[in-house]
């Protein structure tokens, strides 16, 4: 019988140290409930208050986002690939925590994704700060939930670049993920 | 006839900030973290009661202790604060109070993005405790 290896899934997170991972569906309930309870263990372990606030935000950006972004999409429970599915995770890579989140976007929307991305990481953090408030400025479009801040916030809160990796899923799809380090 | 102003008192959520306009002392205030589902909504109703505010032309103090907020937050604070910065130039008494945690350096930093943004009287003060 061939099922699912939970001890290989626990081995594989305890390597990353992975403090939480969730993967199906998003939520605004769950978000909040993880967010939380994330934030509160991170108090406990006496994490400096910056870095808390830090890791916190950089997970609602990317969770909110990624919720934003199937709603718009109007990705859906049974379609292929399941792409209304994301899988969101808070980690210990090797010297600081990390954030990162990863799901199902059009490749075309990945293409973009990319080339924003790249184009912040070029970017020093008094770049970012005037981008930010630029953006701030920028008149925002009724039909959208989001800002188009998210992004910049997440890159202002980083310690460096934020790396992604592509993958191909179908013709029409690839999972995008992204990684920040705080 | 101007009607009478609406009151106005928003319970806190865990993600949604308590926004309470006290009579007495002219004062909206808002505390609480500020990450809702849709930050244009929630800011919606608050945008809609100032702008009904401020056409009466009275005077009034903004009280602001949010430990956290979302980008698309900030963006709807920024209107907040636009609405207030264009009543002071049409010469009403409006003025800021934005508290800070001061063992958060991003708190303070927020709170100067804001302050650079809009012309109004705007003071940054530490929380206490």
């Amino acid at each position: 019988m061939q099922s699912i290896d939970l001890f290989k899934l626990r081995t594989d997170f305890a390597r990353h140290e992975v403090l939480t991972c969730f993967n199906g569906p998003f939520s605004h309930g769950f978000i909040e409930e993880i967010g939380v309870a994330v934030r509160q263990h991170l108090e406990q372990q006496k994490v400096e208050s910056s870095a808390v606030f830090d890791v916190f935000a950089v997970y609602i950006e990317l969770a909110q986002n990624v919720k934003n972004y199937v709603a718009r999409k109007g990705f859906v429970p049974g379609m292929a690939e399941n792409p209304d599915r994301a899988i969101i995770t808070i980690l210990w890579d090797g010297d600081r925590y990390a954030v990162a989140a990863g799901n199902a976007v059009a490749q075309d929307d990945g293409a973009a994704l990319e080339r924003r991305i790249v184009e912040l990481n070029g970017l020093d953090k008094t770049s970012l700060r005037k981008r930010y408030k630029e953006q701030l400025r920028a008149p925002h479009a009724p039909e959208n939930v989001g800002a188009g801040l998210g992004l910049l916030d997440i890159a202002r809160r980083a310690s460096g670049p934020l790396l992604h990796s592509r993958s191909p899923l179908d013709a029409a799809l690839e999972f995008f993920s992204i990684l920040v380090r705080i | 006839m101007v009607p009478p102003l609406q009151p106005l008192d928003i319970a806190q959520t865990r993600t949604t900030p308590r926004v309470v306009f006290a009579q007495e002392t002219r004062t909206l205030i808002m505390q609480g973290e500020s990450y809702p589902e849709n930050s244009f909504q929630f800011f919606g109703r608050i945008l809609a009661w100032t702008e009904d505010y401020l056409t009466r032309a009275d005077g009034i103090t903004l009280s602001v202790d949010i430990p956290y907020m979302n980008s698309s937050s900030t963006k709807c604070m920024l209107d907040l604060l636009d609405r207030l910065a264009d009543a002071h130039v049409r010469g009403i008494p409006v003025r800021v109070v934005w508290t800070y945690d001061p063992k958060n350096p991003r708190a303070l930093d927020l709170a100067k993005d804001f302050e650079e943004e809009v012309t109004l009287p705007f003071d940054i003060v530490p929380s206490r405790g």
